[in-house]
């Protein structure tokens, strides 16, 4: 009975709210459609979680509005079906969609015919959100440990969005090491990757250092360290601080001899005084923090620390060749792996890698062994410096040199033919007197520039920095000892004779910095104030004296 | 004879001076860019850093924040002065804010924060820039907390606008700055944080002898302030004493800042340029942790146990009572037993520590007892767990078996311990609609009722699977297989949950 009126089973609606009359022996006797108060168009409406869509052959499955169905029984879903995929009306997270973008694990509303076929849809995603460490990027997977420990692959198609410093970027700026923050849709059958967030270089390894190490205090989560060094460029240098140096544990870290890991107990009860290699990373307020510290064996020789190119990784084992070094170097867990700034593995080295390590040599076996790796970002050597008189300025578009000088190598060479540089957003003007607005940089006035030689450093043809300092022809060489007020002393200071193609030594030299003096590094220009004690530099000058101006500074 | 009786009613807002709890904390750092270092008891000054970008470059300032709370019923005023230098140049600001509170019915509070009174004076490289009163600062504050058993959220935005007078007021120099933001932020008993968003406009106008310069810049500071607590094992090297070993409870607050601006660069005479530069940096404020020894007891029958170090500091924290001679760790728990460890676990927000008592006097006349009456036909109010039950009940942590009957004896399964730890964290909304399937390979065994929270407690670590993938919702669960549940909801609440609120939301804005 249906509304009061005899009827049949097939008048049965899915989702009829009925009373079934029911014997001894569980058969239905009667059956009795009861109106609840919902419509009938109310009641053609089902709601789920999708377990699967399959567009070809015209259907969607939803789990039980209760969660379940996740078991071997397909009976035990509910499976409706789709004529005209063009003609169904589909909403996706509120937006005009296609049949096809409904995906497993969305919430999905389906609106019903009379006979039971869908003809709208309405889904959102649930998408969730997983912090992780790329361990390994491959062509179409990436490798990634959760903060838990566990690791996953996942598959990395065309369309997935990566994002750094909010914007787009490609899967070719995801590297080994990198933080990231994943979208995942994660559902009963699969995971699916969405979306990649890089995060920026605030975990990244500023340090390595080595010293012998007092104590590891579990209370204040603080290493002591004696005779601290620093790595610097393949070189281990002293730091400033003298005697004991203390550096904080990061809330993550490692703890190694050599490629086993031990607990601090350990280390603090067996290890007093031992050399361990620790590798640091920056944190807020410009404090460094230990993530990996490798004791070395104390019967191990640390015999170098070089810079070479790996030329070949030796299959089966652990262990590359370099260009300049006839001998495997082995590297394990306790090995202290930067790439980029990047904390990553041995496997996330690659051929043709410039490299910086430190060696060590194993007592027992005689083996090689790397114990500390760090791959520098390739320098973006981009960076050209000129030199002209200015024949003519667009104001704030572009002016041109009639002719001009390009410093190659240790020489200016000449070209006779006139070159126009851009003026952008980034270009800036030094004169004596400091920095100059751009928009009085101008060719005519009592102000104007044209017929001044200046010195021009270029990205391709957009100037990025114009000075006025005088011409100097002479490079000087040193180690800076001292920077600050204005001037930088050096010491080691050689001279390049271009008579005889020769570096000569001379005496510990103190140059000016002028307010219109170029300080590039790393293919950058930077500010002269920031050049440290320590740095090796390259300077240009007018003559060979023991002071004077420097007019270029390259930091090598 | 008539009693009256006349009560004195002491409307009192107890400062919690005892160790251990972790103060309500929202605004401690204000919302000017900066960070301070946090409450500790007794204390409303604070170690302040903060970094202005008025003068053309980001400075920052150092010094202290003195915050002043008092409250009169539903209407919260908020002094913050602040007292800060960079070597010779100087702040000093002071601004009262007025909240006005409004509950709904839902338990949701919703805060309306206006600006009543405003004074600054910002001296940097001898140019002065002077917020005079109140007219010079538009601020606009509006805040949600959503209550939950064990867990206060709320977030909330802030919309301002300041313009500086630089130098003298008929000069007519003027910079502007507009900051528009976002906090979020949640107290516990564990720990406390709040994050906050900001993006900021800076505009100047300078008169100058070749006319006006009129330049801007942006600015965003990502600012996270939190409070942990942690707990580590510290074993006692003499052979010869009573107990091997006992946790330290150590607590600190750690506030960090991280800004970006770009501002245009200004040329020799002080002109701005069209050339932008980018600076970027972070401070931090840590406070000198405060440690506290927990105590120990004789748990012989759990040494070598899989859960032994779960189980002790459960007895460290008196989450389990009793002395521990009588403890069996694979005996299972009851759902009275559940319910009072999860009073200790999931403990109610603590009150805020800066609010003034105000004392109100009134009179109230007492013709009786007070009947306790039990919500459970099966729980007297003689139980000695009927307090704790009341409790998990009345905070809506626990509920009934149906009938009005609790099952106290009843053992506790996975599911229901699941259920009641996202019930404690008020996390219910996070599973999907209409009822989440979980990744678990028995999923279908979970009860209904007890699978949105197991997907929940999943996706947060709350709960791993077994080897083989199953949650196993109904298993009964053992004494050692609560303290691990619960050392996990306590280290979640300690770690877990601050991670969201620190180097997630900073790192990845």
């Amino acid at each position: 009975m249906i509304n009061g009126a005899k009827a049949d089973l097939s008048d049965l609606t899915s989702d009829a709210t009925v009373i079934l009359t029911i014997d001894g022996n569980n058969i239905v006797k009667e059956i009795q459609g009861v109106d609840i108060g919902i419509n009938a168009e109310a009641r053609r409406i089902v709601r789920g979680i999708v377990e699967e869509n399959n567009p070809n052959l015209g259907y969607i499955t939803l789990y039980n509005e209760d969660g379940s169905g996740t078991g071997s029984n397909p009976l035990a879903l509910r499976t409706y079906n789709y004529v005209d995929q063009s003609k169904v009306e589909v909403l996706r997270n509120h937006e005009p969609a296609d049949i096809d973008s409904i995906q497993a694990g969305d919430t999905a509303y389906l609106r019903l015919d009379s006979d039971g076929y869908i003809v709208s849809v309405s889904a959102v995603d649930n998408y969730t959100v997983r912090y992780a460490k790329i361990l390994s990027k491959l062509p179409a997977q990436v490798i990634v440990e959760y903060d838990d420990g566990t690791q996953q692959i996942l598959d990395v198609n065309e369309n997935i969005i990566v994002i750094k410093d909010k914007n787009l970027v490609g899967f070719q700026a995801l590297r080994d090491g990198d933080r990231v923050r994943l979208l995942l849709n994660e559902n009963a059958r699969s995971t699916e990757l969405k979306e990649i967030t890089i995060e920026g270089d605030e975990y990244y390894i500023n340090n390595i250092y080595k010293g012998k190490i007092a104590r590891i205090d579990r209370i204040s989560d603080k290493i002591t360290v004696m005779g601290m060094q620093v790595f610097k460029k393949g070189r281990w240098e002293l730091v400033d601080r003298k005697g004991a140096s203390t550096i904080t544990m990061a809330d993550d870290y490692s703890i190694y001899l050599k490629d086993t890991p031990i607990s601090i107990n350990d280390a603090n009860r067996l290890l007093y005084q031992n050399d361990a290699y620790i590798a640091v990373e920056r944190t807020y307020g410009g404090e460094e923090r230990a993530v990996v510290v490798a004791y070395r064996n104390s019967l191990d020789t640390e015999i170098s620390s070089i810079a070479d190119t790996i030329s070949e990784f030796v299959p089966g084992t652990s262990s590359f060749r370099t260009a300049n070094e006839n001998r495997r170097i082995g590297f394990s867990d306790g090995s202290i792996i930067v790439k980029y700034g990047r904390l990553v593995t041995g496997n996330s080295l690659s051929y043709d890698d410039k490299v910086y390590m430190t060696l060590n040599r194993d007592y027992s076996s005689g083996n090689y062994y790397a114990s500390v790796v760090n791959v520098e970002e390739p320098q973006n050597d981009t960076l050209m410096i000129y030199r002209g008189r200015i024949r003519d300025i667009n104001q704030s578009r572009d002016f041109t040199v009639e002719s001009f000088s390009q410093l190659q190598g240790l020489d200016w060479k000449y070209y006779n033919t006139p070159k126009t540089f851009n003026i952008t957003f980034d270009t800036r003007v030094l004169t004596d007197e400091g920095v100059l607005n751009v928009r009085e940089f101008v060719g005519y006035g009592e102000e104007s520039f044209i017929n001044d030689v200046v010195y021009i450093v270029a990205d391709g043809i957009d100037a990025v920095l114009v000075t006025t300092a005088p011409y100097g022809t002479v490079n000087m060489r040193g180690t800076v000892y001292a920077a600050g007020d204005g001037t930088i002393s050096i010491r080691r200071v050689s001279v390049y004779d271009s008579s005889d193609y020769k570096w000569k030594n001379i005496a510990d030299t103190t140059v000016n910095v002028l307010n219109n003096t170029i300080a590039i590094e790393k293919g950058r220009v930077i500010d002269p104030s920031s050049i440290k004690k320590g740095a090796d530099i390259r300077i240009i000058k007018r003559d060979r004296s023991t002071d004077g101006d420097a007019y270029i500074i390259i930091v090598e | 004879m008539k009693k009256k009786v006349t009560a004195l009613l002491l409307i009192i807002i107890t400062v919690f001076l005892m160790y251990g709890h972790v103060f309500a904390r929202e605004g401690v750092c204000g919302y000017e860019g900066g960070i301070s270092s946090g409450e500790v008891p007794d204390n409303s000054t604070f170690e302040y850093k903060e970094v202005t970008f008025i003068s053309g470059k980001p400075v920052v300032f150092e010094g202290t924040l003195l915050i002043k709370k008092s409250q009169r019923q539903d209407k919260l005023t908020t002094t913050y002065t602040y007292n800060l230098r960079n070597g010779e140049n100087t702040l000093t600001r002071v601004l009262v804010y007025t909240t006005e509170s409004e509950k709904w019915e839902n338990g949701q509070i919703t805060e309306t924060v206006s600006l009543t009174s405003a004074r600054e004076s910002v001296r940097i490289d001898g140019v002065t820039y002077t917020i005079p009163n109140i007219n010079s600062y538009q601020f606009a504050r509006s805040n949600l907390i959503d209550p939950r058993p064990a867990v206060n959220y709320h977030a909330g935005s802030i919309w301002s606008r300041k313009v500086y007078q630089v130098g003298a007021a008929n000069d007519g120099n003027t910079v502007t700055v507009e900051c528009t933001g976002t906090f979020y932020g949640y107290d516990q008993y564990w720990g406390n944080a709040e994050s906050l968003l900001l993006d900021y406009i800076i505009s100047g106008e300078r008169n100058t002898a070749d006319g006006v310069d009129i330049w801007g810049g942006t600015a965003t500071i990502a600012i996270s302030s939190t409070s942990t607590e942690q707990l580590e094992y510290f074993e006692n090297r003499p052979n010869q004493i009573s107990f091997s070993g006992s946790y330290v409870q150590s607590r600190m607050n750690s506030n960090v800042l991280e800004y970006t601006c770009m501002l245009p660069e200004f040329d020799s005479r002080g002109i701005s340029t069209d050339r932008i530069v980018t600076y970027s940096d972070s401070l931090a404020i840590e406070t000198f942790p405060i440690q506290r020894r927990l105590p120990t007891t004789d748990l012989r029958n759990a040494r070598g146990h899989w859960a032994e170090n779960d189980i002790k500091i459960m007895f460290g924290l008196e989450v389990f009572k009793g002395d521990g001679s009588n403890f069996y760790p694979d005996n299972y728990m009851t759902r009275a037993e559940f319910a009072a460890a999860m009073t200790k676990v999931a403990k109610e927000v603590p009150q805020d520590p800066t609010l003034i008592t105000r004392t109100v006097q009134t009179s109230r006349r007492t013709t009786g007892k007070e009947i306790i009456v039990s919500p459970f036909d099966d729980v007297s109010i003689n139980n000695i767990y009927f307090n704790d039950i009341k409790s998990v009940f009345e905070r809506g942590i626990m509920f009934g078996k149906g009938q009005d009957r609790f099952a106290p004896n009843d053992y506790i399964t996975r599911a229901e311990a699941t259920v009641a730890f996202i019930r404690a964290l008020g996390f219910e909304s996070l599973a999907p609609a209409p009822v989440a399937v979980t990744s678990f390979r028995d999923n279908d065994l979970i009860p209904e009722h007890a699978r949105n929270a197991a997907y929940v407690a999943h996706r947060i670590g709350l709960i791993q699977s077994d080897s083989k993938g199953n949650m196993n919702p109904n298993k009964r669960l053992t004494k050692a297989e609560g303290a691990a549940m619960f050392n996990s909801l306590i280290k979640y609440l300690q770690e877990g949950i601050r991670k969201d609120y620190r180097d997630r939301l900073i790192n990845y804005y």
